[in-house]
């Protein structure tokens, strides 16, 4: 996109409309009488705060926002806290400024650009779009996983059966009101129950233990999450760094892998029982972020790098569930000990898996 | 004199027939009213307890213990001389004569998927 068109309000009748009849010194500030252009920019704020820009109109959007995951980030700082200590919190919090910031969600972010992490810019001319295009905004920033997942854009790897039969988008499963941090506030999206659950009303209410599917057995139900069966390979990364030069942030990572990979359920809970889970590997290092301190990451091994994951990619028939042998007994499908880099084998022994499933006869 | 005789026998019988007619109604309203059967009270019917309570809804956020919010900043609608804002992004031409041209070539430093 560039610059000018990031811009540019194509369609003058914006100013017909509800939003567009603030005009564009109410919200972003500068000088309207200003014919020079430095003039008319002075003390103009590309991202107005939304409490202020539409905590008039949309009080309980905007009361809610700070539990919203992407407005807090939450789950960056949770799991920064835990690997690392509190003396070491204040390079990372540099870190996150430089790096993270940028993901970080605004109201205006989602309903009137693309996200800043983007580099911005105007998505339909300034309309306010009260459904976001999901193409700009969320596989924007959710692209490399999620989206090529979801759409088959992993070679050889099929799309998602809600994307090619159902034509789904992401706002079908994933609702306002968790966007918004309406459901209450939890350090991940992985805390609490399943938003959305499989078995919710009005997905799949009847698939349980008493289908006609022979594998739905209740042993199935309480030792494997539904993308342990219905989820296939998926994008693992590696060894992400981050740094600086010329005050510009970047970042480096290795080639990704493709794979599937049951591990033990690193979160199980009541929410959550299943023994076996599908885990990704991110792409955190003991010195991702080295460029801003050493040793930021003390408690590097606290938490597993491969981690509780939900691909985007479900399929009713997949390889580990067309034949019972395909997962009982197979160490190709289960997180072992062979699987882990050495020097994260203290990290992610809780998911490593030491005993397979039996072959069945 | 037996003309006679009949007509006041005649009279008899009508004025006789017609307080039988009167009398009848009325001691029919002396009577006592046919009996009601005695039915057994049929159990009220309360609708079933309801099985999906709504969960309560979750507390507060800390953003929402903000509330109120301070009154955002708004100035009244057409106050502000909003012109050169508007010609300008409006503009295709001019938009483009003014960019940054600091932006066009600007690599991205990092490597690999994000």
């Amino acid at each position: 996109m560039e610059a000018w068109q990031k811009v540019f309000l194509s369609e003058a009748s914006f100013f017909e409309t509800v939003h567009g009849r603030y005009g564009c010194i109410t919200c972003h500030g500068g000088n309207g009488a200003a014919d020079d252009k430095e003039a008319a920019h002075e003390g103009v704020v590309r991202e107005p705060a939304s409490a202020e820009a539409c905590g008039d109109c949309h009080p309980e959007q905007v009361a809610s926002d700070g539990s919203s995951l992407h407005s807090n980030l939450a789950g960056y700082s949770v799991v920064l806290a835990a690997r690392s200590v509190p003396s070491k919190m204040a390079q990372l919090d540099v870190m996150m400024g430089n790096h993270c910031e940028s993901c970080h969600t605004t109201c205006g972010q989602c309903h009137v650009s693309r996200p800043t992490n983007l580099g911005g810019g105007l998505v339909a001319g300034h309309e306010f779009k009260g459904i976001p295009p999901m193409n700009l905004t969320c596989t924007g920033c959710h692209g490399s996983r999620i989206e090529n997942e979801y759409k088959g854009k992993n070679e050889g790897v099929k799309a998602d059966v809600h994307w090619v039969k159902g034509g789904m988008p992401c706002f079908d499963c994933h609702s306002a009101d968790e966007m918004h941090g309406a459901l209450g506030e939890f350090e991940s999206r992985y805390e609490g129950p399943p938003t959305p659950g499989c078995q919710d009303e009005g997905c799949h209410p009847n698939v349980g233990v008493d289908d006609d599917n022979m594998q739905h057995s209740e042993f199935h139900f309480e030792a494997l999450s539904c993308q342990a069966c219905h989820s296939t390979t998926y994008k693992n990364c590696y060894s992400c760094h981050v740094g600086l030069e010329d005050e510009t942030a970047y970042f480096k990572t290795e080639p990704s892998e493709m794979a599937f990979k049951l591990g033990r359920n690193p979160l199980q809970s009541e929410d959550r029982p299943w023994k076996y889970v599908p885990v990704r590997h991110v792409p955190v290092d003991r010195d991702s972020f080295s460029y801003y301190g050493e040793d930021l990451l003390p408690n590097f091994d606290a938490l597993p790098t491969w981690k509780y994951a939900t691909p985007h990619n479900i399929q009713r028939i997949t390889p580990q569930n067309e034949a019972c042998n395909a997962c009982h007994g197979n160490a190709e499908l289960f997180l072992t000990a062979e699987d882990v880099r050495p020097d994260e084998l203290e990290a992610n022994k809780d998911v490593i898996v030491e005993e397979l499933p039996f072959s069945m006869p | 004199m037996a003309t006679q005789l009949k007509r006041r026998q005649r009279l008899a019988g009508l004025l006789l027939l017609m307080s039988i007619l009167l009398l009848v109604p009325l001691l029919a309203g002396c009577g006592e009213p046919p009996a009601i059967a005695a039915v057994a009270p049929t159990p009220t019917a309360y609708p079933p307890p309801p099985t999906d309570i709504p969960p309560p809804p979750p507390g507060p956020t800390p953003a929402a213990l903000d509330f109120p919010l301070p009154a955002p900043a708004h100035l009244e609608l057409g106050q502000t001389n909003e012109e050169h804002c508007v010609d300008c992004h409006t503009d295709e031409e001019t938009l483009k004569a003014l960019a940054e041209k600091a932006e066009e070539n600007q690599e991205s430093l990092s490597e690999g998927e994000g």
